[in-house]
């Protein structure tokens, strides 16, 4: 040890009294931050809240499933209340008479000249507008524009979305579908989470053998073509509500896993994971409380994202005949039949389309919107 | 605002204004209506037919007829096709010893010889020893002449145990039953021992003459009718061979478009897998001069929006309307009408140990009562039908009389065509009080890609709980693509509880309801039906082959009364019955200004009039 000795005199006459413990007169405390303390998820936020895209998208989410939830109760009609009289009818909504698409009005194709006068056929008022005339096997014929409300006797009646081949009510069925694709949706994607964030994070934390044998497993689910296994799927359990959601799940918590799998090879050997393990802490406690809270953004993130991609999958199911079990609709459902009949009845492709489309636009933009947020190192890409 | 901005606004603005003009086109000419002047273009009659004065026909014919059909096809062989489409190809390319034509005035059918020469010529007084003589104008479509070899080839690949080629057992027992045919085809014992080529009953007598011997008495109309199927068309033996396996168990003859020789109307031009297959007139057939079109073009279009689409903008010459396109051409004079063969039913698992209550007649008979088929017909633009034969059916090809406008036929009763859901509630009740449960809940399987299924399925889920009561029925919908919605009624044979109540249709034998009612009989193959009953095999046995089908009344009433148990049984319950509505282009000139059995519009025969 070296001992500091003063040679210069004007030290060396420094007397004891002239010195006073200066910090003990003015105490040092930590001093309190003068602005509102930002955590991560309120940093996020700020964030999230620049981005007008996303709260718009937002908006319109809740929107969606507001009407998702009150739209079938906004008029008389039940989702299966059927009425082969009423079938196919356009839609109709008051104050909207002069927009083609909703004042119930439609085209008769090919209708002879001959009979329009008939008003047992043709009842009275019912036709608009008389064009494309044409002379076909020495027949005159035409096309007519007639309100369909008129001709098939329910000229009371308004229908906002129309009606369908059994006249079932199109407004009560789309928000209904759109129900069962967001409860599929939001089942199928939570599930799918839960399930592949305990599973990545046992196979992270652990490490070793137990990583490799579970990934090899994950891979081996992974390599299975997903069309196949969700047909198979649904072929085998049947296409109720249940089986739809499972066929969703049955592959698609392969990529949370890795994911979290990745998060927890990033965290588990940081040093207050070190020190928390050295006290004592159990595993349990450090997988969920102490690590997996780091990958929350990412998991926030791919939940939004995968939830339009299992409205997608619904319909695709649908489509390919596999869709929820009748009478009850998804969107994927009523699209599936709406398109068989687009030529002859538009409408009933056109409201389910536009809600599927705005539905899956929104939802990209408000994942894309949590995604800058969670991770501003990931805008744009 | 930036540039960036300001484009993607106008970008947005001409996008929607894009969709707009799209929905508001309903205003004015359909898209894909050609212009007013051309449609306008005067014709004589509604159905126009071919001229009465006798056309020149060229041996290359003239214009090309195009049109679609939804399913795609497999195979070209005569003796392993499956599909109606396959049957189709066969059928414009292949020749049997006889055929189906117009009658003289093209107002019914006709059972003729075709490449035969002449109706068969019996050999003996029972009826037992037949021999056919070939035209000795009949040629294959490379010019060689068809003889006697060629058929003995056929028929004994066809009936050849080692290939076992899946028509074999129906050419060695249909309308006639082959000596031996069958026990060689399945290599069974006869009186001790299996029979060899041999001992089946087909011999060749000379060049351009075979004879056929059958186990039981036959007349010749039987013998036509049977060697009439497109199974019986011949195969061209050194192709045939040359495409055998080492161990002889399997060809791949008509796998492709030069694997096959045709000997029909028409020859192979090009098949592009999926998408088309082309026909060319062939000028050996034998009945060329029937024949006016050069070619023909058969599209592969599943979805049949498109297809009406593409005839809509000139692309076919006709194509079949479903019940919602049918709204657009309800009252177009280029609509043809004709009966279906399909009598839409649904087949109810009677042995399903997980629902017993099926096995109630009561029960079943409570189902059938209450199926509204008026609605349901009007829905579809079909026809109601509580009977299992549809109007197609003929009772005698001879008048053309359809079986159901027959005295037999029209026996079944048709109040409110069997809907009286008072009589459905009080034998539902019944039923449940016998089988002591409180509430019945039955799963139908159906066709979910098939609009018309979907509809009736939806329909029954709704109106049947609104009869029997909600909390006391309940009909839980299985929609399923077609192969596994088939597969999934199939399989009630190997898994009694594969299904409740499914959806069924049979095209099968129009000309003879005594034959064809063979669907339903507990020796067919194929069958969806899980009913059975020995009365109805006796009844088809004889119908068939005992020696009373020859007195024809009798034979009608065994078929009524096949029909009646089968109803009785309520093994299934009608819905309806189809109209195919086919819409035709003006260029196309038919042969014949109806319908007929077997020829249909006669397609092959029309003439094309503007094929430049």
């Amino acid at each position: 040890m070296r001992i500091f000795k003063a040679t210069d005199p004007e030290y060396l006459s420094l007397k004891r009294e002239d010195f006073k413990l200066h910090t003990r007169e003015e105490e040092i405390h930590d001093a309190k931050f003068e602005t509102k303390p930002v955590g991560f998820f309120k940093d996020a936020m700020l964030r999230f809240g620049k981005n007008t895209a996303s709260i718009i998208a937002f908006a319109i989410i809740c929107i969606i499933v507001i009407l998702s939830a009150f739209g079938p109760m906004m008029n008389e009609y039940g989702y299966n209340d059927q009425d082969l009289d009423r079938a196919n009818l356009p839609a109709r909504i008051k104050g909207c008479e002069g927009i083609n698409l909703l004042n119930g009005s439609t085209v008769l194709k090919n209708r002879r000249k001959d009979n329009l006068d008939n008003t047992e056929k043709y009842p009275e008022g019912c036709i608009l507008d008389v064009f494309n005339e044409t002379v076909v096997n020495g027949v005159e014929m035409c096309d007519i524009r007639i309100d369909t409300y008129i001709y098939s006797g329910y000229g009371d009646d308004y229908f906002w979305f129309g009606t369908d081949y059994l006249g079932r009510d199109l407004w009560t069925r789309v928000w209904r579908g759109c129900r069962i694709s967001l409860i599929i949706a939001f089942a199928a994607v939570l599930t799918n989470v839960g399930f592949g964030v305990i599973y990545g994070s046992i196979a992270g934390y652990y490490g070793g053998m137990t990583d490799m044998v579970m990934m090899r497993f994950a891979e081996i689910v992974q390599a299975f073509p997903n069309i196949v296994v969700m047909t198979l799927f649904i072929m085998y359990f049947g296409n109720g509500l249940f089986a739809i959601i499972m066929a969703l799940v049955v592959r698609d918590w392969v990529g949370t896993a890795t994911l979290i799998r990745a998060q927890f090879y990033r965290f588990k050997d940081s040093e207050y994971v070190l020190a928390a393990r050295t006290l004592g802490t159990k595993d349990a406690v450090l997988i969920f409380r102490h690590i997996l809270p780091n990958a929350i953004g990412p998991i926030v993130t791919r939940t939004m994202i995968a939830i339009p991609s299992a409205i997608f999958a619904e319909s695709f199911l649908a489509y390919i005949g596999l869709g929820i079990r009748a009478p009850e609709a998804s969107l994927g459902v009523l699209l599936s039949h709406a398109q068989t009949v687009l030529l002859q009845y538009p409408y009933q492709t056109v409201f389910p389309a536009v809600l599927i489309s705005v539905l899956m636009i929104s939802f990209n933009l408000f994942g894309n919107g949590l995604r800058d947020a969670f991770d501003p190192t990931q805008r744009g890409t | 605002m930036s540039t960036k901005r300001l484009f993607s606004l106008i970008l947005a603005v001409a996008m929607l204004a894009a969709i707009v003009a799209g929905c508001t086109n309903q205003n004015g000419a359909p898209i894909s209506s050609p212009p007013a002047e051309e449609t306008a273009a005067p014709v004589q009659s509604e159905q126009p037919t071919q001229s009465e004065e006798p056309q020149q026909v060229s041996a290359t014919g003239k214009g090309t007829l195009t049109f679609a059909r939804t399913e795609s096809i497999a195979t070209l062989n005569p003796h392993m096709y499956t599909s109606d489409i396959e049957s189709c190809c066969i059928e414009y390319t292949g020749a049997a010893l006889y055929g189906y034509f117009y009658n003289d005035d093209k107002s019914g059918v006709s059972l003729r010889a075709c490449i035969a020469d002449g109706e068969p010529i019996k050999m003996n007084d029972n009826g037992t020893v037949w021999q056919i003589k070939i035209s000795p104008d009949a040629r294959w479509a490379n010019g060689e002449a068809i003889t006697a070899d060629d058929f003995m080839y056929s028929f004994k690949m066809l009936l050849d145990p080692k290939l076992v080629n899946g028509r074999g057992g129906a050419f060695a027992e249909d309308y006639i039953k082959i000596l031996n045919a069958k026990a060689y085809y399945t290599q069974t014992e006869v009186e001790g021992a299996v029979p060899t080529w041999e001992d089946v009953g087909i011999k060749k007598v000379d060049d351009m003459t075979i004879e056929i011997t059958t186990s039981i008495a036959q007349d010749a109309t039987e013998v036509m009718s049977h060697l009439a199927y497109a199974w019986t068309v011949p195969v061209y033996e050194e192709m045939y061979e040359s495409l055998m396996n080492s161990d002889r168990t399997a060809t791949t003859y008509g796998t492709d478009i030069d694997k096959v020789v045709c000997s029909g109307a028409f020859t192979y031009n090009a098949w592009e897998r999926d998408a088309e297959i082309s026909f060319k007139k062939n000028p050996e057939y034998i009945k060329q001069d029937m024949i006016q079109i050069e070619k023909l073009v058969m599209k592969i279009i599943p979805d049949r929006g498109t297809q009406l689409q593409m005839f809509e903008a000139g692309e076919l010459d006709y194509v079949e309307l479903n019940s919602s396109q049918f709204k657009d051409y309800e009252e177009d004079p280029r609509v043809l009408y004709s009966p279906s063969i399909y009598v839409k039913y649904m087949p109810v698992n009677v042995n399903n140990p997980d629902n017993p209550i099926l096995s109630d007649v009561n029960f079943r008979k409570a189902l059938f009562l209450a199926v509204d088929r008026e609605s349901i017909a009007k829905l579809l633009n079909a026809k109601p039908a509580n009977y299992l034969i549809s109007s197609r059916f003929l009772a005698d090809v001879t008048t053309g009389e359809s079986y159901r406008n027959s005295k037999q036929g029209s026996a079944i009763p048709d109040d409110h065509n069997g809907y009286d859901p008072e009589q459905a509630v009080a034998l539902f009740e019944q039923a449940l009080a016998a089988a002591g449960q409180d509430k019945v809940t039955i799963t139908l399987t159906y066709r979910n890609d098939d609009a018309d299924m979907t509809a009736i399925a939806e329909t029954l889920q709704s109106s049947w709980p609104a009869i029997f009561g909600a909390d006391r029925f309940e009909l839980v919908l299985n929609g399923l693509p077609t192969s596994q919605s088939n597969d999934q009624i199939r399989a009630a044979k190997t898994d009694p509880t594969s299904f409740d109540l499914g959806f069924a249709g049979w095209s099968t034998n129009e000309l003879a309801p005594w034959n064809g009612l063979k669907v339903y009989g507990s020796a067919w193959a194929n069958r969806y039906d899980t009913f059975t009953s020995e009365r109805y095999d006796e009844l088809w046995t004889l119908a068939n082959s005992s020696e009373e089908r020859f007195d024809h009344e009798k034979r009608l009433g065994y078929v009524a009364e096949m029909e009646s148990i089968w109803l009785d049984n309520v093994s299934g319950i009608p819905v309806i019955e189809l109209i195919d509505k086919t819409l035709k282009a003006d260029r196309v000139q038919l042969a014949a200004d109806q319908w007929v059995n077997r020829v249909g519009f006669g397609w092959i025969y029309a003439s094309v009039t503007d094929a430049e």
